[in-house]
């Protein structure tokens, strides 16, 4: 079950609409992400197509509809054991914030994600890295020619062209350094919530030095030391985070920046990682007027839209 | 009667070794906590109670392991020389050595003398050290001494682990659990897991025998197993596995004159990055 906390007026890609913050139960632990829903005041419209895009990540799950390629709703939740539940959840979500949709109404859908493997109530799937360029491509224009995803349990650099086409990428999903999941471990050591980790970070006068592990088990061990010295959470919040945009650069830089650059993932929300990035790189980040999260959902959406229109002839 | 001390300060535990005569006669092990004088005294004073001694028989106190140089003592070594000169007197056919600690995990190859030829080490990534089985403890909430008895049993292994990252584990062990995939075959999938990325390590140096394994892990008989599969070769664990560093450490007061320990590498040292986070493209 599910309550509204809050509800605002929010745009994505040009379309108003409300955007819902819900808090549900969950058995994970007390402070993780709400469900947010986004309702697009378009979605009474008359589409030719609806399409679908699940992206089912190891931590979270989107799903955004689309009428004619157009950003219809999204829904955004913690992704749960079962992967076809989570996408499930994802739509229901969506479902029951509006009356205008309902499970008939999605002409073709598209997973991407980890969780795509074992999905089998979609028509197709496709992989998060052409999905996360499609979209950086779709939201932020053509000019985009970086993309950088950090997501929960991987972190992506990709190269793409103006269409969105993938060029080359590097990606780290072996490692916890640079994910979300690794600032989400960390932020436990300091008490606080991965939401608050980042701008606690920026909240100091001076840097410290960075944290000497990368492996976020021994920074963790580093962390604790630290604040048994009197080091304060914000000191420590920022050691780990200067430590973990030097490990992001250098996947950067292997890959090659050339902008514009775009971050897409829930880290895009966290600045104390996108300030230091853009200060490290010399380049600043695209500065997204929509939830970073679901821009592999929304590439997943448009490819569908395109596969459906194809198969009708 | 004339005792020399070594200690062996480690991120999780701190041992000691009194050692008379090149021989030794007690041995003490407390938790590390925050205060690594601390340590050192109260391992110290536990090992001193095992050899039912006093500390005024105590000569020299040496000490080595993490903060060595910053604790009171009469000299401090390096970890790998104090191997060497241990294993050379309580397992002299000891060539291939994997020391595995809580953070930190080494593989030394020594000569018939004990002198270090080559090393390689993995401090930088807690998939492959003690860490990892400790947490593991936790995610399936066993002890240690449980842990290790079913996964010894285990008529099965999970198939493969999706995750290498001892913090992505948490996640992908606790679903597991949901699908009910019974506890011991998970932790046998642990544990081999393990073992591969050590055997990688100890690749690196040459398998020679006889391989041992020292250091807090040693005591764990499931990693034992494993390692000995990973490798395809027997692994032997010396008696006083978790304290050869400290024996060792105290036998540097005398071995200065009677051996010739040329090579002396410092831990840390090989910064290659071995186990840096692997990257796919």
């Amino acid at each position: 079950m599910s309550t509204t906390q809050s509800k605002e007026r929010s745009t994505v890609k040009g379309v108003e609409g409300d955007l819902y913050e819900l808090t549900t139960e969950h058995d994970r632990s007390e402070w993780e992400w709400p469900t947010t829903v986004w309702i697009g005041d378009n979605v009474d419209q008359a589409f030719d197509v609806i399409s679908l895009g699940y992206d089912i990540g190891s931590t979270s799950t989107q799903t955004v509809i689309m009428g004619d390629k157009q950003p219809v709703a999204y829904s955004s939740i913690r992704t749960g054991s079962q992967t076809t539940e989570s996408a499930r959840k994802g739509e229901r979500a969506i479902l029951d914030e509006t009356d205008a949709l309902d499970e008939d109404s999605v002409d073709f859908s598209i997973a991407t994600g980890y969780g795509r493997v074992n999905l089998d109530i979609v028509d197709d799937t496709i992989t998060e890295i052409a999905c996360h360029a499609k979209g950086a491509n779709y939201f932020y224009g053509q000019k985009v020619r970086t993309v950088l995803d950090m997501g929960g349990q991987d972190l992506k650099a990709i190269r793409i062209d103006e269409k969105g086409k993938v060029q080359n990428f590097l990606m780290n999903d072996k490692c916890a350094a640079g994910t979300g999941r690794g600032v989400e471990s960390f932020s436990e050591v300091l008490g606080i919530s991965i939401e608050e980790i980042g701008p606690k970070s920026l909240a100091v006068d001076e840097d410290p030095d960075p944290v000497s592990s990368t492996c976020v088990v021994f920074a963790k061990d580093e962390a604790s030391a630290l604040l048994r010295e009197g080091e304060s959470a914000e000191t420590v919040a920022a050691a780990y985070h200067l430590s973990l945009v030097e490990n992001v650069v250098e996947l950067l830089e292997r890959v090659g920046v050339e902008p514009e650059f775009a971050i897409t993932g829930g880290i895009a929300k966290n600045p104390g990682v996108v300030n230091r990035l853009e200060d490290t790189i010399g380049t600043e980040a695209l500065d997204p007027d929509f939830d970073t999260q679901i821009a592999g959902a929304a590439g997943a959406a448009f490819f569908a839209a395109g596969m459906y229109l194809q198969q009708q002839g | 009667m004339t005792l020399i001390a070594g200690i062996d300060i480690g991120s999780d535990y701190t041992q000691a070794a009194l050692v008379e005569d090149e021989e030794l006669i007690g041995t003490g092990e407390v938790r590390t906590k925050f205060d690594l004088q601390d340590a050192v005294d109260r391992s110290l004073a536990a090992a001193l109670e095992d050899a039912g001694t006093d500390r005024e028989d105590v000569e020299q106190v040496i000490v080595t392991g993490d903060g060595r140089k910053t604790v009171e003592a009469d000299d401090n070594v390096t970890q790998y020389k104090s191997i060497g000169l241990a294993l050379n007197r309580v397992w002299p056919e000891g060539r291939t050595v994997l020391l595995m600690g809580a953070k930190n995990a080494a593989a030394l190859k020594l000569d018939e003398e004990g002198n270090v030829m080559d090393f390689d080490e993995n401090d930088k990534c807690a998939a492959g050290v003690g860490r990892f089985l400790s947490d593991l403890t936790r995610y399936l909430d066993m002890d240690l001494d449980e842990l290790v008895e079913v996964t010894l049993e285990a008529d099965d292994v999970v198939e493969e682990l999706n995750t290498q990252c001892s913090v992505f584990a948490e996640s992908e062990v606790i679903s597991l659990i949901h699908e009910n995939v019974p506890e011991s075959h998970i932790s046998r999938g642990v544990h081999e897991a393990i073992a591969e990325r050590n055997s990688s390590l100890i690749r690196r140096v040459g398998i020679e025998p006889d391989v041992l394994l020292i250091g807090g892990v040693a005591r764990n008989a499931a990693f034992v197993k494993a390692l000995e599969e990973a490798i395809d070769t027997e692994v032997q664990v010396p008696d006083i596995a978790a304290f050869v560093p400290a024996y060792g450490t105290a036998l540097t007061a005398t071995a200065g004159q009677e051996t010739d320990i040329e090579t002396d590498f410092e831990p840390g040292e090989k910064k290659g990055g071995k186990f840096e986070q692997e990257i796919s493209g």
